[in-house]
This record gives C-alpha cells, sequence and structure tokens, in this order.
C-alpha cells in the first residue's frame, strides 16, 4: 500500500486512527503491529511471511544477547547480525552474484550457472537495518530491550516507515514505545507534515516521471535529452523521497512517535560532505553508527580514516541495489568526500562563497546520479556521452513530446521550492506575517488539489520502494 | 428501574464538539487549527465513500478466499474497485485537470493543448519507430483484400481521415508539426497506389479547404460537419468514377437549432461538466440530419443488393458525414460504421456478415483513421481480412 493512493488515505488510514484511538494505551503496540501487517500485507502479502520470520528471529537472538555475556554475547550478536545480513543477501544480491560470475564464466568459456531469479520482497532493505540496529544498540547498551515481541514487532513493522524509511536506529523509538504523548498540537503538525508530503510527491515529483523515463530510455540521448532528463530527476528523486519522508514523520507524529528528520534542504549544500550530512539522513546516521564507527572511524590515522570513509559510501551505493551502478555512485559520492577532505586538510581555505559551491555541489550530484537512474553501467555511459553531446543537441521526439508547458512549470515551481523555503525559514522577514499566514493556510487548498489529482495520475510507487 | 434525564444527557453535536481531540484541534493556531481540521475530517468523509464505493455488489464481487488473499488478488481488486467507484471521482479528475488547464494551460498524458482552445490527441504527435514496417503489413493486408473483393465483383476504395493534427495544425503549440512527423498520410497512400488498391485523397481537399473553413471539431478528435462535407464531397468523386451507373437518390438536410457540442477531447479531460470559462470552450454547431425525398429510397434497402456501403470508423458517424456523403453522390450509402472500430473492427465484422456474403456491394468504401496506421498491428490484424 503506498501512502498516495486512496486505499490508504482515506480507507486504512481512517480505519487505522479509529482502531489506534480506541485501543487502550497498554495495547496500542498490538494495534500497531497488526495494521503494520496488514499494510504491508497489501503490497506483498506472499513476503509477509519473511517480515515475521526476521522480527522473530531478531527477537529471540536480542534475548540471547541481553541474557549473556563476554564472548558468547559478542557470538550472538555475529549471528544475528549475519543472519539478517543473508538473507538481505539472499533476496537482494544473489541475482546479481551470480550474473556477475556467469559473465566470468562466459567470459572464460565455461557453462553458465542455472539460476531461478530472486524477487526483492519491498521494503527488506529498511527492515533487515531497523533488526539489526536493534541487535547492536542491544549490544551497546544503549537502548533498553521492548518488553514482549509484539512491542519489538511494531517498532520493525510500524508502518510509517516499513517500506521506505526514514530508517530508526532502536535507541530512537524504544523509549517511545514505552510511554509517548498523544497531543492535538503534534497531530496537527503531523497532519501538515502529511500535507506537505503528499503535495510535493503527486504535484512536483510524479509529474515529471513520464518525462525522465523518456530521457532515460531513448537509446541514444542527445545532449538536451541528457540535461533535461537528469535534472528533471533531481527534481523528482528529491520531490518523492522527501515528500514520503514527510509523510512518514507526519504519520508517525500522528501517532505520537517523534522520528528524526532524513532531509535538511540538500540542494543548498555547499559542499558534497555536507550534502551528505542532509540528503536521507538516517541512511547517513546509520551508516555512520553501524558500518563507518565499527570499520574504525577516523581513530586510526588520516589515511585509514579516508579509506573507512569511501567503503561506507560504497556500501550505501550497494544498499541501494544489486547493480554494479550503485555501486559505483556509492564510490563516486566517496571519492568526493575524501577529496574534500583532503583538500581541506592541504590547504585549509575558507569555504567557497554559496554562488559558487551551491551549484559545484549541485553538478557533482546530477553527474552521480546518472548512475544511480541508469539500467546498466554501459546505459549510463551512453547518457554521459549525451551530456557530452556526442549524440547530438536536440530533443528528441519522444522527449520533446512530454516537455509540455506544465511540466516546466512544475520544474520551475519545484526549484522555486527547493531554494525558496529554506530561504524563508531563515529570513521570514522577507514576508509579511500576514503572508507567511497565508502560505500556511495555503497547505490545505495545495493538498486538497493533490489528492484530487490523484484520481487523474496512473499508478505511480514511490521510487525508494525498489531499494 | 432506571431514568433518564434528557436534559442531562448531551447531544451529540455537542459530545463531538466538546471531544478532547477536535477541541484541542479548534484551540490551534490558525494554519494549524486548518491542517489539523483538514486531516481529522477528509480520512473519515474519505471513509464514507469508500465504504459506499466498496459495497457488496454481486456484478464486481471481489473474491475472498485464501488463494486470492495470499496471491494478493482480493487487496488488488478491492484497490482497483475502489479507484474506480468511488463517488465523486469524475468530479476530482475535472477539478484537477481543470486546476492544470487554468494555471498553465497544461493538458493530460492523453491531450494537448494548442493554440485558441484547440485540443488535439497527443498521440497523433507520436513517434514510432517500426512505422515503415507497420504500414507495409497494414498495406499487405489491404491488397490482400482488395484482389479478394475484386474476384467478388467488389471494388475496395480505402478513404483515409487525415489527422486533425495534420489539417489543423495551425493551432498546434507551435503552429506546425512537430519536426519529427513522418508523412504517414501520402506514404500510405503511395504504398496502396502502387499495388493497384484505389484510394481517396481527404488530405488535400480538406487542407485547402482548412484555409477558409476550419475542418475539425476544436475539441473532439473528429472532422466537423464542414470537413464531413469536404471528405464526403472527395469520396463521391471517386465513387462515381467507379460506378457511374448508381441508381439516383435525392435527399435533403435539415439542421437542428444552434447548440453546444462538447468534444471527445474534452471529455477525455474529465472536462465535460466544468463551465466553459474554465476550459476549453466547447464548439457550437446547428446538427445537420440528411435523409432521403420523397420514396427515392434506393438499392439495398427493398431487399436487393446496396451499392454503395460505408465501412468506417467513429469518423463515419461524425459530423453527418453519411448523410453528406449520400448527397454528394446522389445515391444512397449503406453506412456500416462503428464506434471504437480501431484499424478494421467495421470492416471485418461487416465481411463476416450474412448481408455481405448473400449481396455484397458494387463499392465498398473502407475509412480508416490515419493515427491507426502507424501503430504496430494488434493480434486480430495479422490475420487475413476476409476470411
Amino acid at each position: 500500500m503506498v501512502f498516495s493512493s486512496y486505499i490508504f488515505l482515506l480507507l486504512f488510514l481512517p480505519l487505522f486512527l479509529v482502531a489506534y484511538a480506541l485501543t487502550p494505551a497498554r495495547a496500542r503496540s498490538w494495534a500497531i503491529l497488526l495494521g503494520s501487517l496488514l499494510f504491508y500485507a497489501w503490497a506483498a502479502p506472499a513476503a509477509l511471511g519473511l517480515l515475521v520470520g526476521v522480527i522473530v528471529f531478531t527477537y529471540l537472538v536480542g534475548g540471547r544477547v541481553m541474557g549473556t555475556s563476554g564472548r558468547a554475547r559478542w557470538t550472538w550478536l555475529t549471528l544475528g547480525v549475519t543472519g539478517n545480513l543473508a538473507m538481505l543477501g539472499y533476496f537482494k544480491y544473489a541475482n546479481m552474484a551470480v550474473s556477475s560470475a556467469n559473465a566470468v564464466r562466459e567470459a572464460l568459456g565455461l557453462d553458465p550457472f542455472l539460476w531461478n531469479h530472486v524477487l526483492l520482497p519491498v521494503g527488506l532493505s529498511f527492515y533487515i537495518f531497523h533488526a539489526i540496529s536493534y541487535l547492536v544498540d542491544l549490544h551497546r547498551g544503549t537502548a533498553r530491550p521492548p518488553r514482549s515481541i509484539v512491542e519489538f514487532g511494531a517498532f520493525v513493522s510500524l508502518f510509517p516507515h516499513l517500506v521506505a524509511g526514514p530508517i530508526l536506529r532502536f535507541h530512537l523509538l524504544a523509549e517511545q514505545f514505552r510511554e509517548r504523548t498523544h497531543t492535538p498540537e503534534k497531530f496537527a503538525r503531523g497532519a501538515q507534515r502529511v500535507m506537505v508530503g503528499l503535495s510535493m510527491k503527486v504535484l512536483l515529483a510524479d509529474p515529471l516521471a513520464p518525462l525522465v523515463n523518456a530521457a532515460y530510455t531513448a537509446a541514444h540521448p542527445s545532449a538536451a535529452d541528457a540535461w533535461l532528463g537528469s535534472v528533471a530527476y533531481t527534481l523528482q528523486l528529491f520531490f518523492d523521497f522527501a515528500g514520503y519522508s514527510h509523510m512518514a514523520i507526519g504519520l508517525a507524529l500522528m501517532l505520537g512517535f517523534v522520528f528524526p528528520e532524513n532531509f535538511l534542504d540538500p540542494y543548498t549544500a555547499t559542499s558534497v560532505t555536507a550534502f551528505w550530512q542532509r540528503w536521507h539522513v538516517s541512511l547517513g546516521a546509520f551508516l555512520r553508527e553501524y558500518v563507518y564507527i565499527p570499520l574504525g572511524g577516523n581513530r586510526a590515522g588520516p589515511g585509514r580514516t579516508q579509506l573507512n570513509l569511501f567503503l561506507t559510501m560504497t556500501v550505501g551505493g550497494l544498499w541501494h541495489g544489486a547493480n554494479w551502478t550503485f555501486v559505483l555512485w556509492g564510490m563516486w559520492n566517496g571519492a568526493f568526500l575524501v577529496l574534500e577532505r583532503a583538500l581541506a586538510r592541504r590547504f585549509r581555505r575558507p569555504p567557497p562563497p554559496a554562488w559558487y559551491a551551491v551549484p559545484k555541489v549541485m553538478l557533482i550530484v546530477i553527474l552521480g546520479r546518472v548512475l544511480f537512474r541508469s539500467d546498466s553501467v554501459s546505459h549510463a555511459l551512453e547518457v554521459y556521452r549525451g551530456l557530452l553531446g556526442a549524440n547530438g543537441a536536440a530533443l528528441t521526439p519522444a522527449v520533446s513530446l512530454l516537455f509540455t508547458p506544465e511540466r516546466f512549470a512544475v520544474m520551475l515551481a519545484g526549484v522555486a521550492v527547493v531554494y525558496g523555503v529554506p530561504l524563508l525559514r531563515a529570513r521570514p522577514q522577507l514576508l509579511r506575517p500576514a503572508v507567511l499566514n497565508g502560505v500556511g493556510y495555503a497547505r490545505v487548498p495545495v493538498f486538497l488539489l493533490a489528492v484530487v489529482t490523484l484520481a487523474a495520475q496512473h499508478d505511480a510507487p514511490f521510487l525508494y520502494f525498489q531499494f | 428501574m432506571t431514568t433518564t434525564n434528557p436534559s442531562s444527557s448531551p447531544s451529540l453535536l455537542r459530545r463531538v464538539r466538546e471531544h478532547p481531540t477536535l477541541a484541542a484541534a479548534l484551540a490551534l493556531n490558525g494554519p494549524d487549527r486548518a491542517s489539523a481540521l483538514t486531516m481529522l475530517l477528509l480520512p473519515f468523509l474519505g471513509l464514507a465513500a469508500s465504504l459506499h464505493a466498496l459495497r457488496p455488489d454481486a456484478a464486481h464481487a471481489v473474491p475472498h478466499d485464501l488463494r486470492s488473499v495470499a496471491s494478493g488478488t482480493t487487496f488488488r481488486m478491492t484497490e482497483a474497485r475502489l479507484e474506480a467507484d468511488l463517488p465523486g471521482r469524475a468530479v476530482m479528475v475535472g477539478v484537477a485537470n481543470t486546476a492544470r488547464y487554468l494555471a498553465v494551460r497544461g493538458g493530460t498524458d492523453e491531450v494537448t493543448v494548442g493554440r485558441d482552445g484547440w485540443l488535439f490527441l497527443r498521440s497523433e504527435l507520436a513517434v514510432h519507430p517500426q512505422e515503415a514496417r507497420d504500414l507495409h503489413r497494414r498495406a499487405d493486408l489491404i491488397v490482400d483484400l482488395s484482389g479478394r473483393l475484386r474476384a467478388r465483383g467488389v471494388t475496395l476504395l480505402v478513404a483515409v481521415s487525415p489527422n486533425k493534427s495534420r489539417v489543423q495544425q495551425a493551432f498546434l503549440p507551435g503552429r506546425h508539426l512537430p519536426a519529427w512527423s513522418t508523412d504517414t498520410y501520402r506514404a500510405f497512400q503511395a504504398l496502396l497506389r502502387a499495388r493497384g488498391v484505389s484510394t481517396v485523397d481527404l488530405l488535400t481537399p480538406m487542407t485547402a479547404a482548412a484555409r477558409a473553413q476550419t475542418q475539425y471539431y476544436r475539441t473532439d478528435t473528429h472532422w466537423n460537419q464542414a470537413g464531413a462535407r469536404t471528405a464526403a464531397a472527395a469520396v463521391a468523386r471517386t465513387v462515381r468514377a467507379a460506378a457511374p451507373d448508381l441508381p439516383a437518390a435525392t435527399f435533403v438536410t435539415a439542421a437542428d437549432p444552434m447548440a453546444a457540442r462538447p468534444g471527445d477531447l474534452q471529455r477525455l479531460m474529465g472536462l465535460q461538466d466544468t463551465p466553459d470559462g474554465l476550459r476549453p470552450p466547447a464548439d457550437r454547431e446547428a446538427q445537420q440530419h440528411t435523409v432521403a425525398s420523397g420514396g427515392s429510397l434506393g438499392a439495398g434497402l427493398l431487399g436487393a443488393a446496396p451499392q454503395v456501403v460505408l465501412a468506417g470508423s467513429s469518423y463515419g458517424l461524425r459530423g453527418n458525414f453519411h448523410g453528406a456523403l449520400q448527397q454528394a453522390l446522389g445515391s444512397t450509402v449503406v453506412n456500416v460504421s462503428r464506434e471504437g472500430a480501431d484499424f478494421s473492427g467495421s470492416l471485418r465484422t461487416y465481411l463476416r456478415d450474412p448481408a455481405f456474403r448473400d449481396a455484397p456491394p458494387r463499392v465498398l468504401v473502407w475509412e480508416i483513421p490515419e493515427r491507426f496506421l502507424p501503430v504496430p498491428l494488434a493480434d486480430e490484424d495479422r490475420r487475413p481480412l476476409m476470411p
């Protein structure tokens, strides 16, 4: 079930809110667990067993982690993390491993392995990370264990973050499952976030999808195709994923949970390092705590720090998908993080002005996203050829047909939101209080327009569901 | 015995108003209050609408057995039914597309908004990478059909109705067809003529006539009455050349009062119920009807074989084309055109009909919309047109 659908907004959500409100406080984890399992089953009933299996396995191993000490405790942690990673590895990376091995075997003149393609269950990457954070946090002692498997199951499957994050480390939510408040203010703030998120998704991200698809399915994209498609994708991905995160955070607030922010105006970042502190913050935080720090972090000298940084970003790339494009994309980002650190240490110059730094970072981001969006490395190379003008300059017909005035207007509106909202947040005095108040009220009609627009658009799942 | 004091029992309205969540929501500041109330009210209004949409209906029952649930069929069908039957769905589509039109003169994925409120079917402007192959395949089918019909004494006459975007391209956003457009019309006509199939060129006279009077409805895919008359005159000339001794008949044309005529492209945008001031305004016309005058019913209606049959698409049913054709020809034409015929739907149906098998016409006019020619062949179109 996707948030931007009538089945969620008009059927699941009100029924769940009623059931949740009528459930006594001590049993609300039951309501969350059952509601979330239904939410998940709606999208992937066949994969429900795997989600339940991960919950049961991780909870049992977590119990052993808490019940033992010393080497045994470490062994149980290793078993739990390895077991979860093995499930992730099988469902997400086995296809890639076999096809890569077969490519080598065929090059050597050997028969390829026979293999049935494995389907990736929706949300697996996210709930496996939730499970791992639970085990690690118990082992580190940074969180109290849940009171029951129901509470733990509710944490893993909590529907606002189940299928596309934010990735929540267990210690951030453990206490909230024991005690949280439900106030009208929280509900109102949550409502606002849901409204903003749905508006971003439906009005700013979805209209760009056909244009991006056309540009990225052109056999030989021209310079105009490749640049237009890549810029449009940069906007689409932001409004799709940030919109989803707004909705997730808002829905959680309506249930009394406070989630950390997942996007902090990333397109205004003046360095690649800052960009990655603001984009998909929950993934960055997870990788820092559970990959970068265990690798040694910055505790073993500058050279090892740089290597750890690079490896962490590469792992982050691979997490997004079983494709060499994601690995290269992770390496691309890791290389720029390493470069920025090295240059900062070497020259110790003051940071460049925003008018120069922001476009530079965006260019690096857009060029990197070509790998992220392309189906294969060879496809990405063809898009890079297009960006360089090797396939001609003018828009190809399929892209031109879809580059309509309304899509151009959506792109302009998207840029205005990306840069205007942070500016107004930093300098609210730019607008009169009455106008600012009017902007607050405008959320309602814009949201209602997004709701009715759902009726006029075709199926448009969130992009991050595929990861 | 229990007694109830009515004055001590708060009314439902009062209880709702004093509910802690609602009361607290009402106490919030302006924008926050609006958001909270919207999110309190909308899902619950939506819930009522959803339950209405999903009410038991034997004709659209959703399976609930374990197998259907496990495979996701139950969920998918429930969702599809909700989206299809949600009360007010048409209004919502209209509101969304009206907002898009008013904000940036935007169309939809199917409809392009041109100049002066002209609407065009976007698929007419699409690129078809395999166009040459599919034009040849269709030409092969028609050549085969033409030969079979000739063996039965029937002359096939192919009349391709040109794309609106080709004839009225002055109203496209850029005033002309995109640079990538191919001359599908003339290419297909040349293919057929080179292989001995009789064709009628509708493009040349309609393009010429369009300089003085529009030939298509502004908000509809089809030709208007003027365009239908132009096309009918061209078809009649060619039919006369193939069969100069058709039985004569006279016809009279009457017109209804002038009235609005919302087009199919308006409906495709969901703007059929939107006021004219908020959408590309509907066309207006005095709809014409042509009928035989006196007792000149002609052949085909009194038991004899029809002399001329028109097997067309929806174009054969619009703009009084059939009437205009009879009037221009001065002879009766039997019309077997039908809606949604695509490339060959009406023709295939007619060729299988006993009326054709028992009494084939002298001339069979096959009207085909240009936009169906360059698209890949449907399964049905891979088989010969005539059994």
